[in-house]
C-alpha cells in the first residue's frame, strides 16, 4: 500500500485456518508479499503453503506460538515485512500488541493501540457510549438498603437481573420477574456474592428474556471519517457462540438500520475510531437496542458484510491502516440481497 | 475463542459451489484437523437477493456438502435451515434450545 502515508509492502498474518487464507488473499489482489507463521502443527496447513514465505513460531499449543509475541515479532524481523495482520482470535484484541508492533516499526492492521484499550475495556467503552447517546442498558450503582434497591428497581422496570460487582459466570445472578420477588432476591444474592467473592456487593440491571444480537459494522480511517456497512444478526448461538449469522436482520427496516448505524457512526467519530470494528446490541422485545460490547477487530462472520455490501472489508482495512482515506461514503454505500453464514466446526455431532 | 474440535483426518470433502455459494476454509480432503485450535474449520456463506431465496441456496448448499472422517456440525446446519421458525426469521438467543426440544423422541 503505497497510497497512504504509512506505506508498506509485505504483511505478516499472525493467525491460521480460514481467516489467515482470507487475508493472504486480500494481500495478494492488492500486490502486497505476505509472511505467514504457523505452529509446529500447523506445517501442513494451506496457508504455509500460499504465502510468500513461511516462518515456524513454535510448538502446537497457541501460548507457545500464535500467541508468543517476540517470536512473531522476530519473524517478521527476518523476513522484512512492515505489517501485521492478526486476524480475530489470537492476538487481534492485544492493545499491548498492537502497540508494540508500530513501536517496531511494524504498521498493526487494526485499530491504533490506545483506541482498542479503551473500547476492550467495558466500563469505559460504556461510558463513551453513553456520551455519545448509544442506548445501554439500564442499571443501578450498588445497592446497599432496601430503599435504594426499590428506587432502582422502579426505574428499571421488570423483569431485572442482581449481579454481584464481583462476579462472573452466573454465581450471585438472581432474575427477579415482578416486586414480589426483589428483597428475597438481594439478599440471596448478596449472601452468594459474600460467599462467592467475599464482597457482598450487588447492582441491578433490566434483563431482556429472549434477546436478538444485533451488531453494527463499522469502518473508520485516520483522517476522522467513519462509515457504518450495516447489521449482522447473529441470534442462533450455543453458550455464546455464534453458529448462524445473516445480513441484514429481519427486523430491521430501513429506518432502523440508519439510526442504529447512524449511533455507531457518531460513537466511533467521537473517539476517532479508525479500520474495522463491531458494536454488539440487544434488541428486545419491543425493538430496543442495547450496546453491550464493541469488538475492535474484523470478525468471524464479516463475510456476510461483503457480500451484501460489495466491500471486501480485509483490503478496506489495509488500505486505512496504510493511512489512505475511505474510499466511500455513507451514501455510496448501498446494501443488496441477503447473506447467511453457517460456521461449520469440526466436532461431534 | 471456542471449543476444543473434533480432531482427525478429513477422509472426503466435497464444498459447494454455484452462483450466490462461497466457501472460506483452509481444510481440504487428507486435511489432518489439530486438536490445540478451535473448531472452525469453514463458513459456507450464501446470497439471496430475498432472505428467502438466501435460505433456498443455503439448503441446496448444504445438500452438496460432504465432510467425512470427522465430526461436524453440519447436520445442525441443515436442521436449522429446514426449520419454521428459521424460515420466519422468528430468533432469538434460545433459538438452539426450541429447536432441541421440538425434536421428535
Amino acid at each position: 500500500m503505497t497510497a497512504g502515508s504509512r506505506s508498506f509492502s509485505k504483511v505478516l498474518i499472525a493467525n491460521r485456518g480460514e481467516i489467515a487464507l482470507r487475508i493472504l488473499r486480500a494481500c495478494r489482489e492488492l500486490g502486497l508479499r505476505t509472511v505467514a507463521v504457523y505452529s509446529q502443527a500447523d506445517a501442513e496447513a494451506l496457508h504455509v503453503r500460499f504465502a510468500d514465505q513461511a516462518v515456524c513460531i513454535g510448538p502446537p499449543p497457541a501460548r507457545d506460538s500464535y500467541l508468543n509475541i517476540p517470536a512473531i515479532i522476530s519473524a517478521a524481523e527476518i523476513t522484512g515485512a512492515d505489517a501485521v495482520h492478526p486476524g480475530y482470535g489470537f492476538l487481534a484484541e492485544n492493545a499491548e500488541f498492537a502497540a508494540l508492533c508500530e513501536r517496531c516499526g511494524l504498521v498493526f492492521i487494526g485499530p491504533s493501540a490506545p483506541l482498542m484499550a479503551l473500547m476492550g475495556d467495558k466500563v469505559r467503552a460504556r461510558e463513551a457510549m453513553v456520551r455519545a447517546g448509544v442506548p445501554v442498558l439500564p442499571g443501578s450503582g450498588v445497592l446497599a438498603t432496601e430503599d435504594e434497591l426499590r428506587r432502582a428497581a422502579g426505574d428499571i422496570g421488570y423483569p431485572l437481573i442482581i449481579k454481584a460487582c464481583a462476579g462472573g459466570g452466573g454465581r450471585g445472578m438472581k432474575i427477579v420477574r415482578d416486586e414480589g420477588a426483589l428483597v428475597t432476591a438481594w439478599s440471596m444474592a448478596r449472601t452468594e456474592a459474600q460467599a462467592g467473592f467475599g464482597n457482598p456487593d450487588v447492582y441491578v440491571e433490566r434483563f431482556i428474556s429472549a434477546p436478538r444480537h444485533i451488531e453494527i459494522q463499522v469502518m473508520g480511517d485516520r483522517h476522522g471519517q467513519v462509515v457504518h456497512l450495516g447489521e449482522r444478526e447473529c441470534s442462533i448461538q450455543r453458550r455464546h457462540q455464534k453458529l448462524v449469522e445473516e445480513a441484514p436482520s429481519a427486523v430491521l427496516d430501513a429506518a432502523a438500520r440508519e439510526q442504529l448505524g447512524g449511533l455507531a457512526v457518531r460513537a466511533c467519530t467521537a473517539v476517532g475510531y479508525d479500520n474495522a470494528g463491531t458494536l454488539e446490541f440487544l434488541r428486545d422485545e419491543s425493538g430496543q437496542c442495547y450496546f453491550m460490547e464493541m469488538n475492535t477487530r474484523l470478525q468471524v462472520e464479516h463475510t456476510v458484510t461483503e457480500l451484501v455490501s460489495g466491500v471486501d472489508m480485509v483490503q478496506a482495512q489495509l488500505a486505512v491502516a496504510a493511512g489512505e482515506r475511505l474510499a466511500w461514503r455513507q451514501e455510496q454505500l448501498q446494501l443488496r440481497g441477503h447473506a447467511i453464514e453457517c460456521r461449520i466446526n469440526a466436532e461431534d455431532p | 475463542m471456542t471449543f476444543a474440535p473434533s480432531p482427525g483426518r478429513i477422509t472426503a470433502l466435497h464444498w459447494p459451489g454455484g452462483y450466490g455459494v462461497r466457501v472460506d476454509t483452509a481444510a481440504y480432503a487428507q486435511y489432518v484437523v489439530p486438536p490445540h485450535y478451535d473448531s472452525l474449520i469453514a463458513k459456507l456463506v450464501v446470497w439471496g437477493a430475498t432472505r428467502d431465496e438466501a435460505i433456498r441456496r443455503l439448503r441446496r448448499a448444504l445438500g452438496e456438502l460432504v465432510i467425512e472422517g470427522i465430526g461436524s456440525n453440519v447436520g445442525l446446519f441443515r436442521e436449522i435451515a429446514a426449520s419454521d421458525d428459521f424460515a420466519a426469521a422468528r430468533l432469538d438467543t434460545h433459538f438452539l434450545e426450541r429447536l432441541a426440544q421440538a425434536r421428535p423422541g
